[in-house]
């Protein structure tokens, strides 16, 4: 723009002598006067190009440093994230192999305090104890059933602005709610055991059941009469107005589901330890 | 002329690749910022995985191990010493605390809850904030001196006279619901939050209010109860 508007400034200097005709100038003058015009705009032109130049260079610059810096800050956090899945999977697997022997270690301890029991004619008790772990759901319940699994809507949709194409933390509240109003016995969400102390939360992407965190797709697993709750399933209003909004739920009927039973000892013994019992039996 | 040409040409050049360089840049930062945040996002995300699973890891370790032990000492206990009597009594009570078995106490809040100038109570509100209860940690929860247990269903039931049902007990659902939960002296201020949001929530359609206090009495699952009978 400046080199048009020099371009027109020029014209119009040499414009100028032409059409000033008050000061006449002898052609030596004028031919001087143009000569110096004409290397003052070459400097001018020059020092602009020159300046574009340096601009045109540090951006270049700037560029290209912005380009590696942000190379190496991915390829760096490439590589955490890498290192972090790989221990993830390592604790997962121990995490897996812990609570299979947690599983064998509580049904082995149950099996040798009914033993001890009876063995010290204390054959009431045994069968009191049995009866009050299976109401905590400290037991595995066995029986047949139905399997909920719910997934996020495959389809995305930019507009969906209220997430309603995703599972949320209150349809699994919701399922559980049913499944206890419909007469279930047990329910585990991934093999997590509802317990008294429960909270279903949704935390970003996951949902936390028991204090551990699951991604979808989520799995309710309930011992119940599988014919009736397939049908209060099946005919629910809000879930069949959740599957219009496009997420995916699929109830399956089961001859045999084993629920597992609740083991985290540390939230059992705070409880105890928290509440104050009145009149203990 | 030709020079002049040029120079303009040279410039026009210059200036739009400048332009695009620019342009280039902003997007840059823009999309810089926007990829380094959620990589943190992604590794933070990942980073608080790991640290739970170490956790559990740990404390389910500790688990195997006192399991272990204790199995060991009820060999003992079968070969002759009576020592762990008490400590299979011991995980009764625990069992029965944690089953909703023994009446307890301690300090926690009330909500009363009554129907609308129009409307009776739902099952569904009720849901709603022993739920919301739960996720602020609450030990123990009771519904008209109804515990709250695991597998406690609470529905509607009747459209002449709907009444709700709790433990297989039925309330009239125009009739007002008392609430009680006991907490953690440190978590009561959380629950009464947590309240606060839903009574604002609900109400236009049920009217709430909420009080806390330092002796909150909770009656044990009654022996009675359709789910004490059907476990």
């Amino acid at each position: 723009m400046s080199f048009d508007r020099a371009e027109n400034d020029s014209v119009k200097a040499s414009g100028e002598p032409e059409s000033a005709a008050p000061a006449p100038l002898t052609p030596i003058d004028s031919s001087l006067h143009t000569g110096n015009t004409k290397i003052k705009k070459r400097h001018v032109e020059n020092l602009l190009f020159m300046v574009l130049l340096l601009l045109f260079g540090t951006f270049l610059m700037i560029q290209i440093r912005d380009g590696i810096s942000m190379q190496e800050q991915l390829s760096s956090a490439k590589e955490k994230h890498e290192v972090y899945l790989l221990q993830l999977d390592d604790l997962k697997s121990e995490n897996d192999k812990l609570k299979e022997q947690n599983t064998l270690l509580a049904v082995q301890k149950d099996a040798l305090t009914e033993s001890v029991l009876n063995e010290q004619g204390y054959s009431e008790l045994a069968e009191s104890l049995a009866g009050i772990r299976k109401l905590a759901g400290l037991t595995i319940v066995d029986g047949a059933g139905v399997t909920i699994t719910l997934s996020d809507s495959t389809i995305t949709d930019t507009t969906d602005v209220n997430q309603s194409s995703l599972i949320h933390s209150q349809d699994i509240q919701y399922f559980v709610d049913l499944l206890k109003s419909a007469g279930a016995k047990a329910i585990a969400i991934n093999g997590e055991r509802i317990v008294c102390t429960t909270s279903i939360i949704c935390t970003g992407p996951t949902i936390r059941v028991n204090n551990s965190r699951y991604p979808v797709p989520f799995v309710i697993t309930a011992v119940c009469d599988p014919n009736t709750t397939y049908d209060i399933l099946q005919n629910d209003p809000h879930i069949i107005f959740r599957i219009s909004e496009g997420v995916e739920i699929a109830v399956k009927k089961n001859d045999s589901i084993s629920i597992p039973a609740f083991s985290d000892v540390t939230v059992i013994d705070s409880l105890s330890k928290e509440l104050e019992v009145v009149n203990p039996t | 002329m030709k020079r002049r040409m040029s120079i303009s040409s040279g410039a026009i050049i210059v200036f739009f690749v400048l332009g695009l360089l620019i342009a280039l840049q902003l997007k840059n930062i823009n999309a810089n910022n926007l990829q380094a945040y959620y990589a943190k996002q992604d590794l933070t995300e990942l980073q608080d995985q790991v640290m739970t699973l170490m956790r559990e890891n740990s404390d389910l370790s500790d688990q195997n191990q006192n399991l272990s032990d204790l199995i060991a000492s009820m060999g003992d206990e079968l070969s002759g010493d009576n020592k762990s009597l008490q400590t299979i009594m011991d995980e009764k009570l625990k069992a029965e605390i944690f089953a909703g078995l023994t009446d307890v106490s301690g300090s926690g809040i009330q909500v009363v809850m009554e129907p609308g100038t129009d409307v009776s109570v739902k099952a569904s509100r009720l849901l709603l904030l022993v739920n919301e209860l739960r996720s602020s940690g609450a030990l123990a929860i009771s519904i008209n001196d109804d515990r709250i247990v695991a597998m406690t269903e609470i529905r509607d039931t009747g459209t002449t006279n709907p009444q709700i049902v709790i433990n297989g007990n039925s309330y009239p659902a125009t009739s007002q619901f008392i609430i009680r939960a006991i907490y953690n002296q440190e978590d009561i201020n959380r629950g009464l939050q947590l309240v606060n949001n839903l009574i604002e929530q609900l109400q236009t359609v049920t009217i709430m209010t909420v009080s806390s206090s330092d002796i909150i009495s909770i009656p044990k699952l009654s022996e009675d109860s359709l789910t004490n009978r059907e476990i």
